[in-house]
């Protein structure tokens, strides 16, 4: 469904080996300019180190990615990320924190202000602003996160399993926040997660790797319409989809079904 | 509330209960009440070996008011504000170099443990045929004595930086000087402030050794003529000088370390 050339993100035949050890062995993938591609897979099966290395932070042995036509050898300035463990640092005030990347990059004062002061808008976090991370919620924590990434405006946006480390009721309340922000601002997202109701939620599509060596065991078109919200949840279409992608990361082609984690 | 004094949570809770200000004030007080009983007793029945705690107040505000006290406290202040200085610039730039550079520490790791494990007194002959007996060379030991904690705290955090910080850090295109800015330098200085506070009160002792050692001088020579002429309240009082002014300078310590890591300061309630 995702012409070529529209295509935000290529990562074409993407090799990777520590040792002995096979990470990753020739994986394609793209994910196009408003499209957010779910990926999937069980523990440790190599989705993460996939992300780090579009992200720029793992090279690759073999194999390349390009972002807008741009091979990714070093993190790139259209791209952001939003961490599992929210990676805010704990001696910035809120503020601090969501300006980061703007001050790194030098912008002046006042665009800075402005720009924060509309994400920390757009992620509820208003009132917030002198805080220090440790005075807030694992919830309130990875909004501040989000922010951080939104505010850069990034053409694409890695989001590393970013609900897993918050409790479920404020998981489900991030899930369509975030949605709603994308319905927003439409952009291309890489959303990596080992839940599958998550990745049929959040996706276009839901790639699901199967490792180790980390390979493409099948992709699912995510049909459902959007703006999507709580009642897509209960529809059929979602349902269906999820039992699909069960099967896709449980079921060996041998007829046994994989150990997960 | 229920009544969850018991359960285990309860009681690793207490691990990081923070009482009220004045009852950690009135805490201190008493123990402070309690060892001045205890020396006032074992002074009146010890007599002049060891005299009890008013006659060495007595003693130490003769030494203060007219006797060498002040004087070598300022020979000595001299001497320990410069063992201080040394140790922070040298022990945290050090630390940090062996942390962030793998050939220095490759190179340079070894002989700090070995310096480390070795007492300073053994080498004081061989510092002294070397340099003399004169300031540099006391400097030299008291540095030896007291530096340690600065520079392995510094070593220590700057080798314990999350991943995921310096993650960000990349992933929002820091450059190396930014990243000293923003994340190694503010990460590393609870770490670093911690070893400081600790070198305040060693750099004492070490300022003190060197004294002793080498042509004794300041502070520890006025200990010694006291020990020479057997006088125990001499000695008792410049020993109660030393420990009053230890408690000062931790103290300031302490709140130059609260300013400075403030964002660490776990809310408990």
């Amino acid at each position: 469904m995702t012409e070529s050339a529209q295509a935000r993100l290529v990562v074409e035949n993407a090799c990777l080996r520590y040792g002995a050890l096979d990470v990753l062995a020739g994986l394609n993938l793209t994910v196009g300019s408003t499209e957010i591609v779910s990926i999937v897979g069980p523990s440790g099966c190599g989705k993460t180190t996939l992300l780090r290395c579009v992200g720029g932070l793992n090279q690759l042995n073999g194999g390349t990615i390009h972002i807008d036509g741009q091979r990714v050898e070093k993190p790139l300035p259209s791209v952001s990320m939003v961490f599992q463990h929210f990676g805010l640092f704990p001696w910035k005030s809120l503020w601090s924190n969501i300006a980061y990347g703007l001050k790194l990059r030098h912008r002046p004062k006042d665009e800075i202000a402005s720009r924060v002061a509309e994400a920390i808008e757009l992620v509820g976090l208003k009132g917030f602003e002198q805080s220090y991370p440790h005075q807030l919620s694992g919830g309130m924590q990875q909004r501040a996160g989000l922010a951080r990434a939104l505010v850069m405006e990034p053409k694409l946006l890695l989001m590393d399993e970013p609900f897993s480390a918050i409790d479920a009721q404020t998981r489900e309340q991030l899930q369509f926040e975030m949605l709603r922000i994308w319905d927003r601002r439409p952009t291309a997202m890489m959303f990596v997660t080992h839940a599958i109701d998550e990745a049929v939620l959040m996706g276009d599509r839901v790639v699901v790797l199967a490792g180790r060596p980390a390979h493409v065991r099948a992709v699912r078109e995510v049909n459902l319409p959007r703006p999507r919200d709580r009642s897509v949840v209960s529809s059929p279409e979602f349902i269906k989809l999820r039992e699909q992608v069960w099967h896709d990361l449980f079921d060996q082609p041998g007829g046994t079904q994989a150990r997960v984690q | 509330m229920p009544d969850t004094t018991r359960s285990f949570g309860a009681r690793v809770a207490r691990f990081r209960t923070v009482n009220a200000w004045w009852i950690q004030i009135a805490c201190y007080g008493a123990s402070m009440a309690l060892l001045v009983a205890v020396w006032e007793a074992l002074g009146n029945s010890f007599g002049v070996l060891f005299v009890p705690f008013s006659t060495t107040v007595v003693r130490l505000w003769e030494l203060l008011h007219s006797g060498p006290l002040l004087p070598a406290l300022l020979v000595s202040g001299k001497l320990y504000l410069v063992t201080l200085t040394i140790n922070i610039v040298v022990g945290v730039g050090l630390g940090l170099a062996l942390a962030r550079v793998s050939l220095i520490a490759a190179a340079f790791e070894r002989y700090i443990f070995i310096l480390y494990a070795t007492p300073t007194i053994a080498l004081v002959p061989f510092i002294s045929v070397l340099f003399g007996f004169e300031f540099g060379p006391r400097v030299l030991v008291a540095v030896l004595i007291s530096i340690f904690p600065i520079l392995l705290g510094t070593m220590e955090g700057a080798r314990s930086i999350p991943r995921q910080h310096l993650d960000v850090a990349a992933i929002f295109g820091s450059t190396e000087r930014q990243l000293w800015r923003d994340v190694i330098v503010p990460y590393v200085t609870p770490y670093a402030m911690s070893g400081i506070k600790q070198s305040i009160a060693l750099s004492m002792a070490g300022t003190l050794v060197a004294e002793f050692f080498l042509n004794p001088d300041g502070v520890a020579a006025v200990l010694l003529q006291g020990t020479t002429i057997v006088d125990s309240g001499w000695v008792l009082a410049v020993t109660l000088f030393i420990a009053i002014i230890a408690v000062l300078l931790v103290g300031i310590g302490e709140l130059i370390e609260r300013y400075l890591v403030k964002w660490r300061k776990a809310s408990v309630g």
